[in-house]
């Protein structure tokens, strides 16, 4: 039986299917959060970020009579905009360290930044993304999905298309690199400070 | 930035994989699990506590909020330019208008039954030819075909046989197309009406079967089968004889085989144009086949230089 919240999607993705504006703006509200910082996540670059979810958003929208609904909705969105992502690598040369992070105009530092946040989460922000990089794209994107967007390993390796041995094998060892590469920064230091760790 | 604030120990398998298995059993909400694999951890390892510490803070700090902008503008924007909304007047016209059609074809379908039941004459929907029509015309050309096939099987099959090849009677003359005769199993030669023509004459002249030819009449004459056919159709004045193409040929000629089955009502034989070919041999056997044509035409050409 299908939860409310799938209903509602249902119901509105018919809607904006049918032509309805405001079903479209309510489609893309519930889910441009989850898909931004996924896709923030992999690239490193909130403009790159931006133009990704954007392009997604209006395939989606676009071809929305294709959409099966025995499927989740937002798998179907993460799908599109990893392809994107994938064409836009293809297409753009590798992005040095020091221009993914603190690069977008007017802002103290780079990553997904509030206005309201400290230097301390800010540099944070910083070292937990600088060490995402680190990681193989792969690694990356299982780290991703399963710490950020609470994923389970079957779905994960449905979304990225391998066995989910593999999956097991490039989220353990993320997590290791992730951790010692977080370690070796003064970040480290900093989570523990603002109470990230309990 | 300051320089790291902590180090670890190097990384060890058995404790690698023991810390993954608690982060993996607290994702997935096996807290009992969790806390049973933090207690051998623990008293394995010296270095579980802060390592697995170490990893809970790198993974949890992925959770951490992040700024999005909202993009909805920009998004509908674009698809409004590929893909143009609908305002909301007109996706209650265009529901609206659907639902007309849909009742328009429910309310004819039920006026055109309601007619059909009140007024059976009225609506003779099968007067009118339809789709069925076509099926069955279409259907009819292909049981001809079958059945035609099937009849040269069977004549084929015959053919095998080896019966007595007697009551041989010689090609019939003046035959017309009869197709008032009714239809039976097992007889295709009514299926074949452009084919099929019998003798509308009684056998009571035997000689006419075989008139067109002076010299065909005097070979058949010669035969005991002749002798025999006649006797036969002087004993049963009302019936006609019937010519059958059995299948097979002459070994010698390489010509089909015509064969006398028994006193009919008519003659039928499978075709005009072989009527035209018919011989009678020595054996009292009817032939027919290209050689007996041009024996013809050869006899007459040496006729006409003499």
């Amino acid at each position: 039986m299908k939860s409310l919240d799938q209903r509602r999607e249902q119901k509105l993705i018919r809607e904006a299917a049918a032509g309805d504006r405001e079903a479209a703006g309510e489609l893309i509200k519930l889910h441009q959060t989850s898909v931004y910082a996924y896709i923030l996540r992999l690239s490193g670059r909130a403009d790159v970020a931006e133009d990704i979810v954007q392009e997604a958003f209006v395939r989606v929208l676009t071809n929305l009579d294709r959409f099966d609904p025995q499927y989740r909705f937002s798998t179907w969105l993460f799908t599109i905009a990893r392809r994107v992502f994938l064409n836009v690598c293809e297409k753009r040369r590798p992005v040095s360290d020091s221009e993914r992070v603190g690069e977008v105009s007017g802002r103290s530092c780079g990553i997904g930044q509030s206005w309201d946040e400290t230097e301390d989460q800010c540099q944070t922000r910083d070292a937990v993304q600088r060490s995402l990089m680190q990681l193989t794209l792969e690694q990356r994107e299982v780290i991703v999905l399963f710490h950020q967007h609470d994923w389970p390993i079957w779905l994960i390796a449905q979304h990225l298309e391998m066995p989910e041995g593999t999956v097991k094998s490039h989220l353990h060892r993320g997590r290791t690199k992730l951790r010692e590469t977080l370690a070796s920064t003064a970040a480290a230091a900093n989570l523990i400070r603002q109470g990230v760790v309990a | 930035m300051t320089s790291p604030s902590f180090s670890l120990p190097p990384p060890d398998d058995t404790l690698e994989s023991l810390v993954n298995e608690v982060i993996d059993a607290e994702a997935e909400g096996d807290d009992a699990r969790a806390l049973e694999l933090i207690r051998k951890g623990a008293a394995q390892h010296p270095g579980f506590g802060a390592r697995l510490a170490a990893t809970r803070a790198a993974v949890k700090s992925l959770r951490q909020p992040v700024f999005v902008p909202d993009q909805r503008v920009e998004v509908l924007t674009e698809v409004d330019y590929l893909r143009p909304f609908l305002s909301p007047r007109v996706r209650k016209q265009i529901s609206a208008t659907r639902v007309a059609i849909a009742a328009g074809i429910v309310m004819t379908a039920s006026l055109l039954m309601t007619l059909q039941y009140m007024y059976p004459q009225v609506t003779p929907q099968g007067a009118q030819p339809g789709a069925v029509s076509g099926v069955v015309e279409a259907s009819r050309a292909d049981a001809v075909a079958s059945v035609r096939s099937l009849a040269s099987m069977v004549d084929e099959i015959k053919g095998q046989i080896t019966a007595p090849v007697g009551n041989v009677i010689g090609r019939p003359r003046g035959v017309v197309y009869d197709p008032s005769e009714p239809l039976r199993l097992g007889k295709s030669s009514a299926y074949e009406a452009d084919l099929s023509v019998k003798l509308p004459h009684k056998l009571e002249q035997p000689g006419w079967i075989l008139a067109d030819s002076q010299t065909r009449i005097a070979a058949a004459e010669k035969t005991g089968f002749m002798e025999r056919l006649m006797a036969q159709q002087a004993a049963d004045k009302a019936n006609r004889a019937r010519v059958t193409i059995i299948g097979g040929s002459d070994r010698a000629s390489g010509a089909p085989l015509l064969l006398y089955e028994q006193p009919r009502r008519s003659t039928s034989v499978r075709s005009r144009p072989l009527l035209e070919q018919l011989e009678v041999n020595a054996d009292g056997i009817v032939l027919f086949g290209p050689d007996a044509a041009k024996q013809d035409e050869a006899k007459d050409d040496a006729e006409g230089e003499r």
